[in-house]
């Protein structure tokens, strides 16, 4: 579970300078795939990582100008903006990291059970 | 099971994806690409920047020639050091392009009508509208004959390469915010772009126009009463040039015509000029300045914008060092000065669009008669792509004249804006800014085509001048004030008035110049023309500089601030005399009465006055105003009020016509005072009742500044310092021509048009209250002190 949120964090960060901003959806479908997960598990894995990724990333990013524009631009508070922003990230990411796991590697306990 | 819940997941994942990464139009509300938008990596965050963390960088490029530095001090001002005029014009390009790119962009799409590829089908009409006008017509006619001077062609073609290598080299990360709001991204710059600057330009400065509106009224009063309330000349101004004038520059032939309306002409679709556009302009000989050489004072009045339609630069090569500001897209300086002189201009405001109207041969609309024949119109096919629907087609029919801009009323457009120039006018503010004396400075602008402006001049070997410099047709006596008939070409412009005799003066006895849009001309001037003039600020000017002596810097700068108002001072006190006094509360009577005629920020009486002198003249004017609902009219001057207060107070213009009474002057003082004090909004303070703010270019509140009511703003139309509530001094500038020229600017906004960086509209309060920058001439990159960051271009084999 660790080496999943790890893969998918670095993963996403080094890809996505490089790559068009929803490269973190295969990411998190490949990651998942292949990690034996439970669904739930899967889709927490990959909001959480990326949410994380993104938050951290506005603030390393915005001098803090920003999120007063898009506050008004979207009509909340600009604290907000940051969070809104990472959790559309991450529901994207979960949306694969659920769907990647449902059609990968079967965790043990599902397997025998 | 599992595996079918994986693919449904799998295939909402991807329509998520594909929702986030475009643009929606759901029932009207545009949605952004959220996706693309906020993403950390590329998203609209990438466009934060700090007041301070810049990073200097090289390039190259196959386009220079030799090395550029570019040096950014700490109000973001680009210097650029060049070693020939080529380089330091791609600099000019790239530096306008890393700070304004969106802004370039959309400025031209608004001549080139394509605005509705970005912003859908709700500006599509404002498309069709800008097409009908020819703009694009324009721009292709111009860069014909642009091209026909290959050498200086050059300069504009390097200017293009600047812009060009910047926006080759720009990521989807770096792209300018607005781009990631709107979901599109950044074109080419050509050529052709630059001349789609100039004719939006065109459109807002020689872009007046009331023919309809004055063949309605002359229809509806007939010539007596028409040629009383819409006099073409008023006896108090102050014009431009107060004479003697060149002759005649040819013996006029054919005639001025006025069409026969058989109905009142209601337009759907023809564009008018805003009101508020303007600019004061003045230049004083040495010897009324306590320095002994001379000053020149310049602040254009346009519809303030973020980011701001200038961009401060300045220029240095081996042959000259130039400073002021750019109008974006076109090369050179527009305002500025170098190392000996100072220039700057304001708006003529000549009619210079003149509606034709067209008598057609067939039902089709395919020929018309011209000159006793029958002719074929040329069809331009616009094809205007709109987002979300694929492209429209609009056919617009050419004629002799122009375009038909107005099919319901078959009226064909003759505007200066459509020709070819001949000469090099994009060559203007480039070789303007390298002249050294007023000899150079006049050949260089010379081939100034339109929009005609009021060139102003002062050089440090003491000479000052002005110039009416553009531009002007050869028109009959009334001609093109109506609409006319479009059948002969005898009714058509007669050429263009030579440049020599164009209303100049250089060097007056007098000891100054000065303009500020009124009058060029006094009667006496044998070309006759009409137009859109103000009739205050010019006299104002004239006022103070005309005693002046000893004048400093400090003294100018109070002067592009005053706010005294002379239609105030010419009609309150008439109607105040007049007022029934037992008929209206003391407070208000005492209050306008104490009046300084300042349109200060915090004065109440200010307002008041407005009000009740509006609801006056709306009295007064029943004549025109009565019908102004159902018929498209012209308003009254508030000149020709003034001159009637002042000369026929028994005139019978102050009967109002739907009542049995015969009202009188006095009847009708009182009736605007009691309009006036029903109204509940005069008791704010002025700036209170502005509601001041500085859209941005696409109206977006959060990137717009609306002041709130602890940033009080003064000023009035008719005052020198003329901020309304978004139009008002875009730019002033004020240089002492000493040996070493000292100057002063300012420009309501910030160099930057990135709404995410803190020089975005860092300026504007400094604006408000009044203060300038000073404007320092640098010879090296090592001058400056305070550098934010560098850039250096060097050639690339």
């Amino acid at each position: 579970m660790k080496i999943s949120i790890v893969a998918i964090v670095l993963l996403s960060i080094l890809a996505s300078f490089f790559l068009p901003w929803w490269v973190i959806a295969p990411i998190c479908f490949v990651v998942t795939y292949l990690a034996k997960l439970k669904p739930i598990q899967a889709f927490l894995i990959s909001f959480i990582s990326i949410f994380i990724v993104w938050i951290c990333a506005i603030y390393y990013f915005d001098y803090g100008s920003v999120q007063p524009l898009v506050g008004e631009l979207l009509g909340i508070p600009s604290k907000l903006t940051s969070i809104v922003a990472a959790v559309i990230g991450g529901l994207m990411a979960g949306v694969f990291g659920l769907s990647g796991s449902l059609l990968g590697k079967k965790p043990k306990r599902f397997v025998n059970g | 099971m599992r595996r079918v819940a994986g693919i449904l997941f799998l295939i909402i994942g991807i329509g998520l994806v594909y929702f986030l990464n475009n643009s929606w139009n759901i029932k009207d509300t545009p949605l952004p690409p959220f996706g693309k938008l906020l993403n950390p990596f590329s998203g609209i965050w990438q466009n934060s920047e700090s007041a301070t963390d810049f990073e200097s960088y090289n390039l190259k490029s196959i386009h220079v020639k030799e090395n550029i530095k570019v040096v950014f001090d700490d109000r973001m001002v680009p210097h650029i050091y060049a070693q020939n005029l080529q380089d330091a014009l791609f600099a000019q390009g790239y530096v306008e392009a890393y700070h304004r790119l969106f802004q370039m962009d959309i400025s031209t799409r608004s001549p080139d009508g394509k605005l509705s590829e970005i912003f859908g089908e709700n500006l599509l009409n404002y498309d069709k509208t800008q097409r009908r006008l020819g703009l694009g017509y324009a721009a292709d006619n111009a860069i014909k004959g642009w091209a026909k001077h290959p050498e200086e062609f050059k300069n504009i073609q390097s200017y293009v390469q600047g812009v060009n290598h910047y926006i080759h080299n720009l990521s989807q990360k770096d792209f300018p915010l607005e781009y990631k709001l709107l979901d599109f991204e950044p074109s080419e710059w050509s050529v052709r772009h630059s001349a789609l600057l100039l004719k939006a330009m065109t459109q807002t400065l020689a872009g007046y126009e009331e023919d309809v509106e004055m063949s309605n009224a002359l229809k509806l009063l007939g010539p007596e009463d028409f040629k009383a309330i819409y006099p073409e000349y008023n006896p108090k101004d102050n014009p431009v040039i107060q004479g003697p004038y060149a002759a005649l520059s040819q013996e006029m032939t054919g005639k001025s015509s006025l069409a026969k309306l058989e109905y009142f002409l209601n337009p759907t679709n023809r564009p008018k000029s805003p009101e508020g556009i303007g600019s004061n302009n003045w230049a004083v000989s040495g010897s009324k300045t306590k320095t002994g050489k001379p000053l020149l004072a310049n602040d254009p009045h346009l519809g303030l914008s973020l980011p701001s339609v200038w961009y401060e630069i300045a220029i240095t090569t081996p042959e000259f060092s130039a400073r002021g500001v750019t109008l974006l897209g076109m090369p050179g300086i527009m305002i500025g000065f170098n190392q000996n002189i100072a220039w700057g201009e304001t708006n003529v405001g000549h009619d210079m669009m003149d509606y034709y109207k067209i008598k057609w041969a067939n039902s089709e609309k395919m020929q018309y008669y011209f000159d006793g024949k029958t002719k074929d119109v040329d069809l331009r096919i616009e094809s205007i792509k709109v987002k979300g629907q694929g492209t429209v087609k609009d056919t617009v029919r050419y004629t002799a004249w122009g375009p038909i801009v107005d099919d319901k009323n078959s009226l064909a457009l003759r505007w200066i804006a459509h020709d070819e120039a001949p000469g090099k006018e994009f060559m203007t503010f480039v070789s303007g800014m390298t002249s050294n004396n007023y000899d150079e400075y006049l050949a260089n602008t010379s081939e100034f085509y339109a929009p005609a402006q009021n060139f102003v001049y002062a050089d440090n070997s003491g000479e000052i001048g002005l110039r009416v410099n553009g531009s002007i047709p050869i028109k009959n006596q009334g001609q093109g004030r109506l609409t006319s008939d479009g059948d002969s070409s005898i009714f058509g412009w007669k050429g263009i008035v030579p440049r020599d005799h164009n209303p100049q003066e250089r060097n007056p006895t007098k000891g100054y110049v000065t303009s500020a849009n009124q009058w060029s001309t006094t009667p006496e001037y044998p070309n006759y023309y009409n137009g859109s003039f103000e009739p205050f600020r010019g006299r104002m000017i004239n006022r103070i500089l005309r005693d002046a002596k000893g004048l400093t810097i400090e003294e100018m700068q109070e002067m592009q601030q005053s706010t005294y108002s002379i239609e105030a001072e010419e009609s309150l006190p008439h109607i105040l005399a007049a007022l029934d006094s037992s008929m209206f509360s003391l407070p208000e009577i005492d209050l306008l009465q104490s009046w300084d005629y300042n349109y200060t920020a915090d004065s109440k009486a200010a307002l008041l006055y407005n009000v009740l002198f509006k609801n006056f003249q709306k009295a007064l004017w029943d004549e025109v105003y009565n019908h102004m609902d159902s018929i498209a009219l012209p308003l009254p001057d508030s000149w020709v009020t003034i001159l009637l207060l002042e000369e026929n107070k028994e005139s019978n213009y102050f009967d109002i016509l739907s009542t049995p009474e015969k009202e009188t002057f006095s009847d009708i003082c009182n009736l605007a005072m009691s309009m006036t004090l029903k109204d509940s909004t005069i008791h704010h303070t002025w700036s209170e009742s502005k509601n001041a703010s500085i859209p941005h270019l696409i109206r977006l509140p959060a990137f717009s500044h609306t002041f709130t009511e602890n940033e009080p703003i003064s000023g009035h139309k008719y005052v020198l310092n003329a901020m309304q509530s978004t139009f008002g001094p875009s730019w002033r500038m004020v240089v002492s021509l000493e040996d070493n020229p000292t100057a002063y600017g300012i420009y309501p906004g910030g160099q930057s048009g990135n709404p995410a960086s803190p020089f975005y509209k860092n300026m504007i309060d400094k604006w408000r209250t009044g203060a300038y920058d000073k404007l320092e001439l640098s010879r090296s990159a090592e001058d400056i002190k305070n550098v934010l960051f560098k850039i250096e271009i060097n050639h690339e084999d």
